[in-house]
């Protein structure tokens, strides 16, 4: 028994602890803002590649020019990476600085463990040479402070089976998202094991969903900063995203990343919606079989419509003891020959600087070029909002995949991921 | 002699287990634990009215109870056979413990490919022989059979697991018990059923009660596969623990899920406990 | 389970393996080979896909048999990624962890079988109720704790809250075989003048040789297969282990088939041959005749 009362004595002491070791707060930004030399920063992101070395390059680079050291932690893949930053917040060991998606930030903004960057990065001489475009990715849309710099940026738009289409007598992408419907009608050939489009109704998969859904007509925020993702447009759109299910290839309802991009090389999926980084998987398994193009939206024409891409964004922690010498680092990674690396490395990505994105091997790439010219009309993307997460990763999935299999309705869907949005429950 | 077992298993045990108590009954959120704060019942109270709350209270049950049954019984059948004697004993020995040894993560993906619907080896096998007409099945994406595929792959990891502690215990049993059985006139079912059986006792109770225990908490497997789909069918009570912890950001509710599960448990348990006591075990 | 009723298996020189009537080699034989085709089915197609040369593996055409079987998947792995490390922390890790668990749980075990004390049931109990809760929910405060003791991204850290989680089960199921073996040998030893501590090396330590080999079996494949805990609690390749190695293939928009099946293959060669040395553990105890000491 004395075990038991033991127990009972070590609870205060425990929850005393976990007070104390509340890592998060922005109060007292702890830089010196002079020497930051010899410092050495924790710095965490993803990899897509394990054997890619870019990131550690660009580190041994910056510590040549700054003499800060910057100890890279590449361990954890995406889908837990979020997780152990959670749980490193949470236990006071979080790094100085850190890799974000536009998914993650707007729940790390409310909870005040990102450092507030604004005038540091307006005052940066770097900050003009970044797109203009990008900083809506980084900024709270109601507050208007920076968060992050802008730093691996991916649009979505459709990668579609060239020969297929042709085979079907389909001669180009349809523009509008009532002709998409009829022409997956067009390529759906069960018989020759061959389907439409692979909707991606697994993990991860409501980036394709809001991506079709923001070409449709769909908003998540108004110019105030309320959510309006409850719209007719929204609606609209999603009802035609669920009839295409009919035609999809069988499984797609779980299918996530790996899935959509072997039916599509195997010809079981006729279109896929991604980003840049299917690219050159793809690119090296079909060749020239493989055609990119804009999603189709509600008017069909890409001047009237907003197009969603995704930001792999660079912040500071606020309790961070070198925060300069951090903000100094996610800024170089910012910079045009840092951009450049980046965008060649592995998978690629669309580089962030004016002129990084106008050499000719990026605008002559097609993949990045209709990236480009995505980006080129309005942008969107997951907004940052404390419910994204929520939104994305917990609320759409089995109320998606239920409205596939008639569990629910389509409606049921918008109205709760809008929901969570607005509430992050 | 008990205290070093008990001093790393309550500093690495039951420490955290009283946090994670407390953390039930507060509206924790770990990216700002200083606003935490105390709210009685209330994550209990929101969890309970919720559907997917009630979905995962059923596959648990059906996801905990199907996968020891099967492991259990299909496992005492491989323990009797690696029992046996017969050539090449120890390499076989070795080789059906691999499953066992597999990281969920490997097994995970290795199933994932042989089930796809569309590539995947095993609808080959089934178009090739015949089995399979029409639209290929989609193993984990089917509202029914997602749940019974999951299954079936955790039953298949687990059988070894369940055959070596088995196969350990039946070592105990003296060989003249079963000679004299023998010279009685029984039969090898009569044997293993009178004989056997009642002497591997203690070790297959434990061995099940803290597999129940694993498989209810266990979730690696679906969180990969089908991360709860399509439309929660695969959800468990652990999974959902975890989804509303890190995905919704509700700490308190996911730790909610996890004290009602640990409840649950604690009650078979209890009933597994007065199963030992009347059999004098413990 | 009553030990009065066993008889004396001082007596019982079988031979090591009982041989059951009824169990005749035919349907055995085909019994383990539907088993075999059952268990190495997967394992087949992983090593399949591992000699599938990057260009094969990418074709629209789904081949079962690479055309141009090559290994350079493995050179690849051994070269550029870390994950030989990976095996070997994985290897220090859970046979430390199995060398702590069967001690301790070997002591717990014969104390909580052969000695009557207060509080004993309320010890095997509370054992049991630690396993109740979800690993995930002890991460943060495990965290913390490690943390506090200097023990992140540390093999020592993982060390210790492996043999946590693998000691329930290992104390309970020394307790039940040690509850198997009858006292009377013991107090036989004791009158023949052995000290308490030799009657433990030479009779219990022998006789609950399969109790060792089961508990140590589980406690060395938790901790080789544990993922979460690996994964939140190490950075650096120093630390991770075999799981975590694993799962960095899998990356955001590139699986790396070749790593993760050559992976699977290096990692499941140490793991077997392991495991046909310590089934001979599995054969009774009595075998060895130590009994007689």
């Amino acid at each position: 028994m004395k075990f038991r009362k033991g127990a009972l004595a070590v609870a205060p002491v425990l929850i005393a602890t976990l007070a104390a070791c509340s890592g998060a707060s922005d109060a007292g930004s702890g830089s010196s803002g002079g020497d930051v030399k010899g410092t050495t920063i924790n710095y965490w992101y993803w990899k897509d590649d394990t054997t890619d070395q870019t990131m550690n390059q660009l580190a041994a680079k910056f510590e040549a020019q700054t003499g800060i050291k910057v100890k890279i932690d590449d361990s954890v893949a995406q889908p837990k990476f979020y997780d152990k930053l959670v749980n490193a917040v949470a236990a006071g060991n979080a790094p100085d600085a850190t890799q974000l998606d536009t998914n993650m930030m707007g729940k790390l903004i409310n909870s005040h463990v990102l450092a507030d960057l604004t005038s540091e990065t307006k005052s940066w001489k770097g900050y003009d040479s970044v797109l203009p475009t990008m900083w809506p990715y980084v900024t709270d849309s109601k507050t208007k402070k920076i968060y992050a710099v802008p730093n691996k940026f991916l649009m979505f738009y459709a990668y579609y089976r060239k020969d297929i289409f042709a085979a079907d007598g389909v001669t180009s992408f349809p523009k509008t998202q009532a002709e998409f419907l009829d022409t997956l009608k067009k390529l759906y050939k069960p018989k020759k094991n061959q389907y439409a489009f692979d909707f991606r109704g697994g993990p991860n998969g409501q980036d394709q969903w809001a991506a079709f859904l923001v070409a449709g007509g769909a908003k998540f925020l108004d110019d105030q900063g309320n959510v309006v993702f409850d719209s007719p447009e929204a609606r609209k759109s999603n009802d035609i995203y669920l009839k295409t299910a009919q035609y999809a290839p069988p499984g797609a309802v779980n299918d996530g990343f790996a899935q959509i991009i072997a039916n599509l090389q195997s010809g079981a999926a006729s279109v896929i919606i991604n980003h840049l980084g299917a690219a050159k998987t793809l690119d090296k398994a079909l060749g020239n079989k493989v055609g990119v193009a804009l999603i189709p939206s509600a008017t069909g024409d890409p001047a009237q419509t907003t197009y969603m891409g995704t930001m792999n964004a660079e912040a500071v922690l606020g309790a961070s003891k070198h925060k300069e010498a951090a903000r100094q680092w996610v800024q170089f990674l910012a910079s045009n020959d840092a951009q450049v690396a980046i965008a060649k490395s592995t998978n690629g990505y669309v580089p962030v600087t004016k002129e990084a994105a106008a050499l000719p091997e990026f605008t002559q790439n097609p993949n990045i070029a209709i990236s480009l010219e995505a980006a080129k009309h309005s942008v969107t993307s997951w907004p940052l909002l404390p419910g994204t997460t929520a939104a994305t990763t917990k609320t759409w999935q089995p109320l998606f995949q239920g409205a596939v299999q008639g569990k629910n309705t389509g409606d049921q869907v918008i109205t709760a991921v809008a929901e969570s949005l607005k509430t992050g429950r | 002699m008990l205290s070093p077992a008990l001093v790393i298993l309550a500093g690495f045990i039951l420490y955290p287990a009283v946090n994670a108590i407390y953390v039930s009954l507060t509206d924790t959120n770990l990216l700002n634990l200083s606003a935490q704060q105390f709210v009685g019942l209330d994550n209990f109270i929101y969890m309970f009215g919720r559907q997917d709350f009630r979905d995962s209270l059923r596959n648990s049950a059906v996801w905990t109870f199907g996968n020891v049954t099967f492991q259990l019984v299909i496992g005492m059948i491989g323990a009797l056979i690696l029992n046996a004697r017969f050539r090449g004993r120890g390499l076989i020995r070795g080789v059906v413990l691999l499953p066992w040894a597999t990281p969920s993560v490997l097994v995970a993906l290795m199933w994932l490919w042989i089930l796809d619907p569309n590539l995947g080896l095993l609808n080959h096998l089934l178009r090739a022989v015949g089995l399979e007409q029409g639209k290929p099945i989609a193993w984990l994406a089917d509202q029914h059979l997602a749940l019974p595929t999951l299954m079936a792959i955790d039953i298949w990891q687990g059988i070894p697991f369940f055959a070596v502690m088995i196969l350990a215990a039946l070592q105990g049993v003296p060989t003249e018990l079963l000679e004299s059985a023998k010279v009685d006139g029984a039969n090898a079912w009569q044997t293993y059923w009178r004989v056997v059986l009642p002497l591997i006792m203690p070790t297959v109770l434990i061995t099940v009660i803290l597999r129940l225990i694993w498989t209810a908490n266990y979730f690696d497997l679906i969180l990969v596969l089908t991360n709860g789909g399509p439309a929660n069918a695969t959800l468990t009570l652990p999974l959902n623990s975890y989804i509303t912890s890190y995905k919704g950001g509700d700490f308190g509710g996911g730790a909610a899920l996890g004290v009602v599960q640990a409840v649950l448990l604690a009650v078979l348990v209890a009933f597994y406990m007065r199963q030992v006591r009347r059999s004098e075990i413990a | 389970m009553t030990t009065s009723t066993a008889p004396m298996r001082v007596e019982a020189q079988a031979p090591a393996v009982p041989r059951r009537s009824g169990m005749r080699w035919r349907p055995i034989y085909l019994l383990i080979l539907a088993w075999i085709v059952g268990v190495l089915g997967p394992y087949i197609w992983m090593a399949i896909t591992s000699v599938t040369p990057l260009s094969e593996l990418h074709a629209t055409q789904t081949t079962i048999i690479p055309s141009n079987p090559s290994f350079r998947a493995y050179g690849r792995l051994i070269t550029q990624t870390g994950f030989l490390r990976n095996i070997a922390n994985s290897a220090i890790v859970a046979v430390t962890v199995v060398v702590i668990v069967v001690f301790c749980s070997l002591l717990a075990g014969t104390a909580l079988s052969r000695y009557r004390f207060r509080g004993r049931r309320a010890v095997l109990y509370a054992i049991l109720l630690l396993q109740l809760f979800p690993s995930i929910l002890l991460l943060v405060p495990l965290y913390i704790e490690l943390k506090n003791l200097h023990l992140l991204d540390n093999l020592v850290g993982l060390i210790l809250v492996y043999s946590a989680f693998s000691m329930s089960f290992s104390t309970w199921l020394m307790k039940g075989f040690v509850d198997q073996i009858p006292g009377e040998i013991e107090e036989a030893a004791l009158i023949d003048g052995c000290s308490k501590f030799q009657s433990f090396v030479y009779i219990m330590l022998p006789l609950s040789k399969p109790g060792i080999a089961a508990a140590g079996t589980y406690a060395f494949i938790y901790s080789w297969n544990e993922f979460i805990f690996a994964l939140t609690f190490t950075s650096s390749n120093t630390a991770k282990t075999v799981p975590v190695g694993l799962s960095q293939f899998i990356g955001e928009n590139i699986i790396r088939w070749d790593f993760l099946t050559s992976g699977g293959v290096i990692a499941a060669i140490p793991i077997l041959i392991g495991f046909m040395f310590a089934q001979r553990g599995l054969i009774a105890g009595l075998a060895s005749g130590a009994v007689k000491g």
